[in-house]
């Protein structure tokens, strides 16, 4: 990260003390009706047991359309888009359930009812309101929360700004010593972090927020016994609207629908092994899935680090939300694989082939007796580290050997394939070694991009592509995530570490 | 505070900085945070630790100024104890220890032959015995035993003949702030009054970023004394080896494997949340000052963990520090493990 300014940071300690929010509070009588009936809708089905696994699906796409409505800006075109997505996707997904919940048929039509009335007046209060704030300062940034809704609400404001004096950026901009004469916050405070308002970056902050939703700001956290002088100076506060509005909350990904996604796209194909992974929601919509091991590794960017550290392998268990992760998004699976082929040659078939054998054999034998059993023969035939979880791990297609000998050793007895022990062992060394070549050179190309490539891009849009000059490295792409689930699923490994993109659904 | 830190203290007030190619008076926030360098230096050393937790709403600059700020007090005042300190570990070493002696304007190495007392008359006095060249042996008085610096790579080498390698003179705006004497000792002897733990590029590139300068009225003039954030933070990682050093700088993301040369460091400045998290609880002797930027994502975490060991203190501080008013946007916390 390049060093501040000296008079970007002394502006930045300027506007710690100077700070002033304006509330502007926008009225869009349709949202709020619209608003309302989603939570009546929720609040029937929830009462009458009745919130089954389909219904989630309907009522996540309803608030995942309320939350996108209520955090940026629209015009007519764009909300009367949005809005027919949603009523086709209603449509497709909903006939029957008229009939199976009669009880819910009322408030369903009151949700739909003020769904086709949105793109009416008033819509584009919001936009309006801005521009015009905009209109009457020289120049600033747009704040929005999703780095998905920078294109759209940049293209909104350069259409309707009579300069080109505004920028919209998301929160993370906010973290460098970058200070701007003005900035249009657009949604609701609380669900922004903390250190937009306790460490604001602008000495004016417009908060632009529908009149019916909360206008308090998140909470920070305090030092328990801070010295009696020091302070940051707080910002008005809307003490008027304190704790008063809906029951619109700050939007959780919901991690349900995306376990049914899986599934669904799931093949399962009968014996094939299946590994444990955990769900990354990433920045602009997108969904992976990561091994769930913790001690796994993945390659991060961390723009808060030296060039040194910046792309480096980190231990799952380090992974957070707001950190970048690489993936590979052209070619699919493992990068690193095609290249440790090349690496190896004509070599490269036989030692895959020892590789898949050992591995099948394992899984046939472990689905065969079970887990325990497996461990325990293990044990008999002098692994060192027969575990539950060990096996699991041995068992991935991800992992080439065992660390120590004895376990090797003893997995190949207990498949069979003991007397070839020398030659697996040799084999899979080759195949370590090909995978570490493999990831250095990918490394040194990875770093040529990033040294040439303007890292603001990540830091704005949450996501980032690099393009490797190496057909089979094929590309890369970084993403911030944004959410990690607690829960763990069952996955083909191939699914391990691609990147596909979800819809709006995905979020409660 | 003592004199010498009140003096300081005045020293530093008088500081300008080159913004934009001119020099323009310390913006507030660069002299609180030299001066709370200047407070912390002040803090007694005794079997406490004392932690400094500074909410800063960017952590730009903020842990170099403090870092030199400290290291500036320190060298100002008399530490005997460290000298002492020094000497017992010169007399714990093995014979023909490789180290470095450094003398008016050059350094050279050199090995550690041992002790002997002196008599002149009645007066007695303490010599450490250095050889120099094959056949050329050096006696050092006792009371200059702070430039002789342990080496920690052997065996060395000794030329027939030696001439040393030329020393750079202190900068002028050093000799401005702490006087001749002690700018001559202070890039002469290495010390380690503290350990920088954050990322290396921005600690480097903030210190070498860094112009200061103090007009010192001379026979009627006004006379510029220059000189660079990092003359006075003098960090061993970003100077030629072998540079007489007072601090050190590691990085939050490597190992833990730091050569401090024997020292225990009067004081850990943690850059950032992550740096403290990961780190504090590995510089458990030193004195704490964690500069914790509200923008990071591990900021909410790191003040959980400073509210956590407050919690566990007794609320009866044998010793409360005198901190400078922070400037706005900065809140701050101390206490006593």
């Amino acid at each position: 990260m390049s060093v501040a300014a000296i008079t970007d940071v002394s502006a930045t300690y300027h506007v710690a003390s100077r700070n002033r929010v304006t509330y502007h509070r926008i009225e869009y009588l349709t949202l709020q009706r619209f608003s309302e009936s989603v939570t009546d809708l929720r609040r029937h089905l929830a009462s009458e047991d009745l919130l089954d696994d389909n219904w989630k699906r309907v009522m996540a796409r309803l608030v995942g359309l309320r939350t996108s409505l209520t955090i940026a800006p629209y015009d007519e075109a764009g909300m009367r888009a949005r809005v027919n997505r949603t009523i086709e996707w209603l449509s497709e997904h909903l006939g029957s359930y008229r009939h199976v919940y009669p009880s819910a048929r009322r408030y369903l039509a009151q949700v739909s009812a003020n769904l086709a009335a949105l793109p009416g007046d008033g819509c584009d209060s919001l936009l309006h309101a801005m521009a015009a704030t905009a209109a009457d300062r020289a120049a600033g940034v747009v704040l929005v929360l999703r780095a998905s809704d920078i294109s759209w609400t940049q293209s909104l404001v350069d259409k309707l700004s009579k300069n080109d004096g505004f920028r919209v950026i998301n929160p993370t901009a906010l973290r460098s010593d970058i200070c701007y004469p003005n900035l249009l916050l657009v949604g609701p405070p609380r669900w922004f972090p903390p250190f937009v308002f306790s460490a604001p970056r602008s000495e004016n902050t417009d908060v632009f927020n529908y009149a019916w939703i909360d206008n308090s700001w998140p909470d920070d956290v305090e030092f328990a016994a801070p010295v009696a002088n020091s302070h940051y100076v707080k910002a008005f506060r809307d003490h008027g609207h304190d704790g008063l509005g809906s029951d619109i909350t700050m939007p959780e990904v919901d991690f349900t629908e995306i376990v049914r996604w899986v599934r669904a796209s799931q093949d399962d194909a009968s014996g094939e092994e299946m590994e444990d992974a955990r769900i990354y929601v990433l920045d602009g919509g997108w969904v992976t899935l990561l091994e769930s091991d913790p001690d796994s590794r993945v390659t991060v960017i961390d723009l808060d680090e030296n060039e040194e550290y910046r792309f480096r392998q980190a231990k799952i268990r380090y992974l957070e939300p707001g950190m970048f992760v690489l993936l590979r998004t052209e070619g699919g699976g493992d990068y690193i694989v095609p290249v440790a082929d090349r690496v190896m040659g004509d070599y490269a078939s036989y030692a895959r082939s020892l590789q898949k054998r050992w591995k099948t054999r394992l899984a046939g034998h472990v689905s065969k007796v079970g887990w325990e059993r497996a461990v325990a023969e293990l044990e008999e035939c002098g692994a060192q580290r027969a575990e539950v979880h060990n096996l699991a791990r041995w068992l991935s297609m991800r992992s080439i050997k065992t660390r120590d000998q004895r376990d090797f050793r003893a997995i190949l007895e207990v498949v069979g394939l003991g007397g070839e022990f020398e030659e697996y062992w040799t084999v899979m060394s080759k195949i370590v070694e090909a995978h570490r070549k493999a990831g250095h050179y990918i490394r040194q190309l990875l770093l040529k991009q990033v040294m040439d490539s303007d890292l603001s891009v990540l830091l704005t849009n949450g996501v980032m592509s690099f393009e490797l000059d190496d057909s089979e490295a094929g590309s890369l792409t970084a993403f911030r995530i944004v959410s990690i689930s607690d829960s763990t699923l069952s996955v083909s490994p191939w699914r391990i570490g691609q990147a596909v993109r979800m819809d709006e659904g995905i979020w409660l | 505070m003592t004199s010498s830190h009140h003096d300081l203290a005045t020293a530093i007030d008088g500081l300008n900085v080159l913004i934009e190619q001119s020099w323009q008076p310390l913006p507030e926030w660069m002299r609180f945070y030299l001066l709370l360098g200047v407070s912390v230096a002040s803090w007694p050393q005794c079997d406490r630790q004392y932690v400094l937790a500074v909410s800063v709403p960017t952590r730009s600059y903020a842990s170099t100024l403090i870092g030199a700020g400290l290291v500036l007090a320190r060298a100002a005042r008399a530490v005997p104890a460290e000298l002492e300190e020094h000497v017992l570990r010169l007399r714990s070493l093995p014979l023909n220890s490789p180290v470095v002696y450094r003398n008016r304007a050059r350094k050279m190495k050199a090995r550690l032959l041992g002790f002997k007392t002196y008599r002149l008359g009645n007066e007695a006095s303490e010599l450490i015995g250095l050889q120099i060249e094959l056949s050329t042996t050096k006696w050092v008085n006792l009371s200059e035993a702070g430039k002789i610096e342990l080496l920690d790579h052997k065996p060395i080498r000794l030329p027939r003949r030696q001439k040393g390698y030329s020393l750079s003179p202190p900068c002028d705006l050093l000799r401005s702030l702490i006087g001749d004497a002690l700018a001559d000792s202070y890039v002469r002897e290495s010390g380690l009054d503290c350990v920088l733990i954050g990322s290396l590029n921005a600690l480097r590139s903030e210190s070498v970023g860094i112009d200061l300068v103090r007009f010192d009225q001379s026979q009627g003039e006004r006379q510029p004394r220059c000189g660079k954030l990092s003359d006075l933070l003098r960090v061993r990682e970003f100077l030629p080896a072998s540079s007489a050093h007072r601090s050190i700088a590691m990085s939050s993301s490597g190992s833990a494997d730091i050569n401090t040369e024997g020292l225990a460091p009067f004081a850990c400045i943690f850059d950032g949340a992550l740096s403290y998290l990961k780190w504090h609880r590995d510089w458990g002797l030193a004195n704490h000052i964690a500069v914790l930027d509200r923008t990071e994502r591990s900021y909410g975490e790191a003040v959980w963990e400073v509210n956590r060991l407050q919690g566990q203190t007794d609320q009866c501080a044998s010793h409360v520090p005198a901190l400078p008013r922070p400037v706005p946007g900065i809140r701050m916390m101390w206490l006593e493990v």
